[in-house]
């Protein structure tokens, strides 16, 4: 067939998306929530492939962290209505920390401001630059870089002063978002 | 270790293995037959044609039955090439966006290179109660012809004449069945 289709730009923009928004979901949920947004955020991608922009993984991930948020606030919701009944969902274990320096690492994340936290994220492990951040949030170019910025800087002076981050002596200071 | 190496390296996903081929057809299939709207306004266009085929062949019904046992030509259906042009996906209802008719039909004779398909149910178009096709010889994988068997019950989908392959048209299977049945279900 000579003209490409819509299943055809479906697959083709899937290929390009699925592994980064997987990896994206891996990085802030649970598996199920995980498996659940993916495919949540695939409809969404089927059902938009008239629209969908030049970066793909970029708005793609920004689809996802809807979905994600959704899927949360449904959880939470859930959490608040079984709540007599907790004892019957202990709480998953946060993060699974192959070494103290790992799980420090993502503490620290943790412990920024979730916008500036998620910057950080989204640049570090989702691999995006601040265009691709920006269009993923939804916010300007100027207003994403001025926050990983502040947010690197955070981190910068926490791991400075921590003693618990073995072998990070060498973490340079000033360096450019 | 430099700052962006340190963030890296905690890193939740670095080892998360890749999706398996087998689950990345699967969620393909389940995206694109979740939705009941598709994203192709032209999509519409073509099931109001469906339906009005449908009705003409209601219209027809009366006749198609006086002349059941007696000499309705059967339909001429190409068998597809095949080859390695004919890469195939996963079938979905998108699928048959270029259908124009699609039946279910059982092989009641195979002679030669000549399969004869008796017409059990229809999904669009208008379609004789026989059908007459090319049989394959199984030479080809990919999009190549079917290889009929007499007894057995098949869903057919076909494009000006031409039958589609690529698991578009196969043996009748509960799974492939509902796919027709979304595809040529009213939206």
């Amino acid at each position: 067939m000579e003209t490409v289709t819509n299943a055809q730009r479906f697959e083709l923009a899937m290929r390009e998306v699925v592994e980064p928004v997987r990896r994206y979901l891996a990085r802030r949920t649970d598996a199920a929530t995980a498996d659940d947004v993916l495919s949540e955020t695939l409809v969404v991608l089927w059902r938009r492939i008239d629209d969908l922009p030049d970066d793909a993984i970029a708005w793609s991930i920004g689809v996802a962290r809807l979905q994600l948020a959704n899927a949360e606030r449904a959880q939470r919701r859930q959490r608040r209505l079984f709540a007599r009944i907790a004892t019957i969902d202990p709480p998953r274990s946060v993060a699974d920390h192959a070494d103290s320096d790992t799980g420090y690492i993502r503490d620290a994340i943790a412990k920024l401001r979730p916008a500036e936290a998620e910057v950080v994220r989204l640049s570090a492990w989702d691999g995006l630059d601040l265009e691709q951040i920006a269009t993923a949030l939804g916010i300007s170019v100027n207003a994403a870089t001025i926050r990983l910025h502040r947010a690197r800087k955070k981190l910068r002076d926490e791991f400075g002063k921590s003693s618990a981050l073995p072998g990070h002596t060498a973490v340079k200071e000033g360096e450019h978002a | 270790m430099n700052f962006d190496e340190t963030l890296r390296k905690a890193d939740p996903a670095a080892s998360l293995s890749p999706l398996s081929p087998d689950r990345f057809e699967r969620l393909r299939v389940a995206a694109m037959t979740e939705t009941t709207t598709t994203p192709a306004p032209r999509k519409r266009a073509r099931l109001t044609f469906a339906i009005a085929g449908g009705v003409a062949a209601l219209a027809l019904g009366g006749f198609a039955v006086a002349t059941l046992t007696a000499s309705t030509p059967p339909t001429q259906l190409t068998a597809p090439a095949g080859g390695i042009a004919a890469k195939c996906m996963e079938v979905t209802p998108a699928s048959f966006e270029t259908t124009d008719v699609a039946f279910k039909a059982t092989a009641t004779s195979i002679e030669g290179d000549t399969v004869l398909l008796t017409v059990t149910d229809r999904f669009t178009g208008e379609v004789a109660n026989t059908v007459e096709t090319t049989q394959g010889d199984g030479a080809i994988s990919d999009g190549g012809p079917l290889v009929y068997e007499e007894g057995e019950s098949y869903l057919i989908a076909s494009s000006d004449g031409h039958i589609l392959s690529c698991g578009i048209s196969s043996v009748a299977s509960p799974f492939l069945e509902d796919i027709y049945t979304q595809a040529f279900a009213k939206n």
